[in-house]
């Protein structure tokens, strides 16, 4: 499978995630937004030694998985890519503060213990945002941001950009795919050929976007006009995020 | 190549992500009412379409000769010179978050910082200080074309670099030396921008022979920058960071304290020099802000306070000159 039909079907997958119908999908956007954002200034404010506030936390990971039915796989593989650049910044701590400390009978360094914090919580906060894209739809997203009174202008854009990654990738890769076959034995396009060939997507691009501007236009789009529907926040929506917070906050201080 | 740029929550801490959040909101809502100002607000398609482009760019890897790597476009400049300044924002800006929700490229809480670096940095400094005079004042043909891209991508690409930089050691996430890091971030990012630029310059020029009103177009959407809106927002970054992140500023010996420090044991020089000790002691009674911050007072609240006042006495006394340079021209 080559790389654009991967990233279509990756995104198709976590269209398919959002759309099962379990308790944590069926939560109101916003409150998961806000639930969501809660969750990294919590892991963000955890010291490097608060073993056991990761170790919650990552329990609590788990049972979003499991009470969502997303393959704890999958969330995983989105979010270990996230980690290498975490790791190298990491790894000038191990070097630059090598002072032993003995962390729960464990032999460890500062440098070390640290580098192990930033890459816990780079997981963690990923493995949040991926949870909380994986069961809640983009409509629904951009209503919560409608909701948090974020401008429509940009919202429609966001949406429009996301509609049109899926026509314009496939384009992309046919494109990839017709130069390939008439350039044997290359595989990527060389630097010389990248001009022509992302002007010519480009160009097609904008034929496209000209085309779905004057269509819109022509059945009386207004960008200013939100078109989803609100949806309302239910009390025990309220109550479950606030249960789930409240743990986490005792976690903290019981912990601390 | 480019996804060092991408930060990841991990990186930042909070108050360094709610202050980009604050910046990029309000030149977000600046960049929406220059959009609705040149009647570009139905054009939400075209600005959604590029985002995607851009997205699906971003995919097409390239091999770099000689290095036996490959890389990947930003775009930004590259979609301000066929879109304008403006709307090109508002769709990179759609595309982080996309890549920030939908593929885990970049946190959420980092969505700011990421925002300013590979958004506000090439789009409001780059490329209305180097992209737009050069092609104002010397025409739109293939050299300026060229030059400007690639200008204007190796300057928006160190500054985003830079940017990444400034803002993981204000979080206090590493312990590498300030300068280490930039010696380790800025090198690959020239090279990074300068494959960018050529690129750039290449498919804008395939553009500008496909239809040369794009980009002219492009280029003449919006007025060059206001300077009393700009004024006021730069005040206003100006006021952030002095009075702002100064509180986060690491107290350890900058690079050249460092490395007296590691000579002689102190971070400053002892000097016998009778003329010199009287300078300096001149210096320490006339100082009103010594060591950026109130004499007795070392407290975080004293620095910041400094950094305010520093800052407003710099643009009283810079704007007071440059009036006057302006009024002796006007004069002439």
């Amino acid at each position: 499978m080559n790389k654009y039909t991967y990233s279509l079907f990756s995104l198709n997958h976590i269209e398919e995630l959002t759309n099962q119908h379990t308790p944590i999908h069926h939560l109101h956007p916003i409150v998961k937004l806000f639930f969501t954002l809660f969750f990294i200034i919590f892991t963000l404010t955890s010291t490097s030694y608060a073993l056991f506030s990761y170790l919650f936390l990552l329990c609590l990971i788990i049972l979003i998985c499991f009470l969502a039915k997303i393959p704890v796989k999958e969330m995983l593989k989105r979010t270990l890519i996230g980690l290498p650049f975490s790791f190298f910044l990491g790894i000038s701590n191990v070097i630059l503060m090598p002072t032993p400390i003995n962390f729960y009978n464990i032999p460890l360094t500062i440098g070390l213990l640290s580098m192990i914090a930033i890459m816990v919580k780079t997981f963690l906060c990923l493995a949040i945002v991926f949870l909380f894209v994986a069961t809640t739809p983009l409509e629904d997203i951009a209503g919560a941001f409608v909701m948090l009174h974020v401008p429509y202008f940009l919202i429609s854009i966001i949406l429009m950009t996301y509609r049109y990654i899926f026509l314009l990738v496939e384009e992309a890769g046919k494109m990839h795919q017709a130069y390939l076959l008439r350039h044997f034995k290359k595989e990527a396009l060389e630097m010389k050929h990248m001009g022509s060939f992302l002007g010519l997507l480009f160009v097609r691009s904008l034929h496209h976007a000209h085309l779905v501007d004057d269509a819109m236009s022509l059945r009386g789009y207004d960008p200013g006009h939100y078109y989803g529907v609100h949806q309302p926040i239910h009390l025990d929506d309220i109550f479950l995020i606030l249960l789930m917070a409240g743990m986490m906050l005792i976690m903290k201080v019981v912990l601390s | 190549m480019n996804f060092m740029m991408h930060m990841a929550d991990g990186l930042i801490s909070i108050p360094v992500g709610i202050i980009f959040y604050v910046v990029i909101g309000f030149l977000i809502a600046y960049a929406i009412k220059k959009c609705n100002t040149a009647n570009l607000s139905h054009k939400v398609a075209l600005m959604g379409v590029m985002g995607a482009f851009v997205f699906a760019g971003q995919m097409i890897n390239f091999t770099i000769p000689g290095t036996g790597s490959s890389g990947h476009i930003l775009g930004s400049i590259m979609l301000a010179m066929v879109l304008g300044q403006y709307p090109a924002f508002l769709s990179i800006v759609a595309v982080l978050v996309i890549q920030a929700l939908l593929f885990g490229d970049g946190g959420l809480l980092a969505l700011g910082c990421n925002i300013f670096n590979m958004g506000v940095l090439p789009l409001f400094v780059a490329y209305p200080f180097i992209v737009k005079p050069i092609l104002n004042k010397f025409g739109i043909n293939g050299k300026t074309l060229t030059i400007a891209s690639i200008l204007s991508c190796i300057v928006g690409i160190e500054l985003g670099a830079l940017s990444v930089s400034l803002q993981t050691l204000a979080s206090h996430i590493t312990a590498l030396p300030f300068t280490a890091f930039i010696a380790l971030m800025l090198p690959i990012h020239v090279v990074i921008g300068l494959v960018e630029g050529l690129i750039t310059s290449a498919v804008v020029g395939f553009v500008y022979k496909y239809s040369p009103s794009i980009i002219e177009d492009a280029l003449h959407m919006t007025n060059t920058v206001e300077s009393k809106k700009a004024s006021l927002i730069i005040g206003l970054c100006a006021l952030v960071v002095a009075g702002g992140l100064s509180l986060f500023a690491s107290s350890h010996p900058d690079g050249l304290e460092w490395s007296i420090a590691n000579i002689t044991g102190s971070t400053e020089i002892e000097d016998k020099n009778k003329t010199k000790k009287d300078i300096a002691q001149v210096q320490e009674q006339t100082s009103l802000l010594p060591d950026y911050s109130f004499k007795d007072n070392d407290s975080p609240l004293s620095g910041a306070s400094a950094g305010v006042i520093g800052a407003g006495v710099v643009l009283v006394v810079a704007g007071g000159v440059g009036y006057l340079l302006s009024k002796k021209h006007r004069h002439e």
